[in-house]
């Protein structure tokens, strides 16, 4: 078989070599600007997983308690007293380590139903999006809350639950990718010389639709992150470990906003939306870099 | 679609509906009901119960039954949002819910509104020009207002706009001075309804125009507006005249999806402002762990989507026979 395939190259595959793939996203604005912003947060939680230790020191006297910015405190105090600096560093691994887990989560489990549904097609396909159609269906946030409220606190229930609402997406984008890749030439050209439909799959079905998975992780990983802020505004986080969801959560009901407190509402937010807008920024350009089809359209 | 009637098309659809809320009230069943603890757990942690007491409280419940039993007859209770006494305020559940759903649904229709209104305009411009520095910037504006956690852009407004410039009351539905139907009850409910509506709509706003630029886009680039433009049409005209009832469709089927999207945000909008509405009873249900409340509003949630679901669906056949006959 490798012979064949040697003597005739694959026409119709459209494959992306990696080394001009990164050159490409680094020369797109977009792609340059979101790949700088997530090396920034990771590279900030790391930091802050070193430097701090989970939970912080709370203000000592009540005179410490939503302090403006000052000298000592550069985006000053909390509600109990807390530096907001240090626990914005500190939080940033919350949003990085539940964006990425989630995403791959659902990422792993929409791709292998993707695949299935789109390769093996027949009553398998049906039952399969039917499945999906019905997940679709259901509203994401208010299944989330339900689902948080109910199971035991904590930052795996908040990436599960982040998961099990996000995969119907990935799952429906690669088995449409598949059922295009299926009957391409080559394919029918690897079957007919025997070669085995899992290898298909896993040699060349699942590279030609890698393209789309990886923009689409980085869409839900931005969807993620939000998630994981919204879920701890409401109090369905993690209570135990700084995040920027919590910082926001305890300000708000600690009285910030009555007290003007806007150092503890604004720095947070700010966090969370230039997170989001790097992986949204970098999905945009993977799908321009990544999809020589879409490009030539 | 394959189908060729819309009648079949409708068939299928409500089927399709009515598999969806069979599985959201499943999903109900299981989590409230079968998980271990719920609900005797719920009444008992109170005080240690005698195992007799226990035993009668069970049967009140039906627990002693079947769980295909339980099943079915929690099926025709929620299906009629009936999930019993509110643990909180010993009111039934329904009389709690609709008020709510009342309140939410004039959240959700002023922040319609008001996407509708500069999404399509924004959409519009943008997608006219693909690549001008116009789209650029509506297309990168659209992307950041996306990424804004809905909830903290209602902070920022609520900070902004009610205590540091107190234009607008900081939360609730209406003052408690003003009551009754008079023009300044409506008044003072308009009041209160900016700021939230506002915020539902930035965060929505973002992922409306972006779909409305996309298909403008397309249609800009069809050949019968190549022809419009060689007969001498005005551009104005050709936009306004030619492209945009072409994309008339699908941007009705995004506003109707979009009506989605504010409900999930108007969780974060309600709890933010203390708009009386379904999210806020939600979440104030989670809190004090009211169960009957909760699953009882999660379900109206879903019946709403799907029904939105359905009504986008049945729109775009019924205007486009385009997608019945292909």
């Amino acid at each position: 078989m490798a012979g064949i395939v040697a003597v005739a190259p694959a026409e119709g595959q459209l494959t992306v070599r990696p080394a001009a793939a990164w050159r490409q996203l680094l020369r797109n604005p977009r792609g340059a600007v979101g790949l700088a912003g997530l090396v920034w947060f990771v590279g900030l939680a790391i930091v802050g997983a070193i430097l701090y230790k989970n939970p912080l020191p709370t203000g000592t006297t009540s005179n410490s308690v939503f302090l403006p910015p000052s000298g000592t405190y550069w985006l000053g105090t909390d509600q109990l007293g807390r530096n907001v600096f240090d626990e914005i560093l500190l939080g940033a691994q919350v949003s990085v380590i539940v964006g990425f887990s989630a995403t791959a989560l659902a990422t792993t489990l929409g791709a292998a139903i993707g695949v299935i549904s789109g390769y093996f097609s027949g009553p398998v396909d049906s039952v399969l999006m039917r499945g999906t159609d019905v997940a679709l269906a259901l509203p994401a946030l208010p299944l989330m809350v339900v689902l948080a409220a109910i199971l035991p606190r904590g930052l795996l229930t908040v990436i599960g639950v982040i998961a099990v609402t996000s995969w119907p997406g990935p799952a429906r984008i690669i088995r449409a990718g598949v059922l295009s890749e299926r009957e391409r030439t080559y394919i029918l050209r690897e079957r007919a010389v025997g070669c085995g439909e899992w290898r298909i799959v896993w040699r060349y079905i699942l590279p030609a639709v890698m393209p789309l998975i990886l923009a689409n992780a980085a869409l839900l990983t931005a969807v993620a992150v939000l998630n994981q802020a919204v879920l701890a505004f409401l109090g369905l986080g993690d209570p135990t470990h700084a995040s920027w969801g919590n910082l926001l959560q305890g300000a708000f009901d600690g009285g910030a906003m009555l007290q003007g407190a806007w150092w503890v509402i604004v720095p947070p937010g700010l966090c969370i939306v230039a997170l989001v807008l790097s992986f949204t920024l970098l999905s945009n350009a993977l799908s321009d870099v990544l999809n020589p089809r879409l490009k030539a359209s | 679609m394959r189908t060729g009637s819309l009648k079949s098309i409708v068939a299928k659809r409500l089927l399709q509906l009515a598999i969806t809320l069979v599985v959201v009230a499943t999903i109900n069943f299981w989590l409230f009901r079968v998980l271990p603890g719920s609900p005797l757990l719920e009444i008992t942690r109170e005080g240690r119960l005698s195992p007799a007491a226990v035993r009668e409280l069970s049967k009140s419940f039906g627990l002693n039954r079947s769980v295909g039993y339980q099943y079915f007859d929690y099926l025709t209770h929620i299906f009629a949002f009936n999930t019993g006494l509110s643990y909180s305020s010993q009111e039934p559940v329904t009389s709690l819910l609709f008020p709510a759903l009342v309140h939410t649904l004039i959240l959700v229709a002023a922040a319609e509104f008001l996407i509708a209104v500069f999404g399509i305009w924004f959409g519009v411009r943008a997608g006219a020009k693909p690549g001008s520095f116009l789209d650029n910037t509506i297309v990168t504006s659209a992307l950041g207002l996306w990424s804004l956690p809905t909830f903290w852009a209602a902070m920022l407004l609520q900070l902004l706009f009610a205590v540091l410039l107190p234009i607008f009351p900081i939360f609730g539905m209406q003052s408690t001075s003003s009551q009754g139907s008079s023009a300044g009850h409506i008044a003072d409910i308009f009041m209160h309804l900016v700021l939230p509506a506002v915020s539902l709509a930035i965060v929505s706003y973002g992922q409306v125009v972006l779909i409305l630029r996309n298909s403008m886009t397309e249609i800009v680039g069809e050949g019968f507006v190549l022809g419009v433009r060689a007969k001498g049409v005005r551009e104005r005209k050709v936009l306004w005249g030619h492209v945009v009832p072409n994309a008339f469709l699908p941007t009705l089927t995004v506003l109707v999806l979009s009506a989605q999207f504010l409900l999930a945000g108007t969780i974060q909008v309600e709890v933010v402002f203390s708009w009386p509405g379904l999210g806020l009873l939600m979440v104030q249900a989670v809190n004090t762990r009211d169960l009957p409340v909760l699953e009882a509003a999660f379900f109206l949630i879903a019946v709403v989507v799907v029904a939105l679901n359905l009504v986008a669906d049945l729109l775009y056949a019924w205007i486009d026979p385009r997608i019945r006959f292909r």
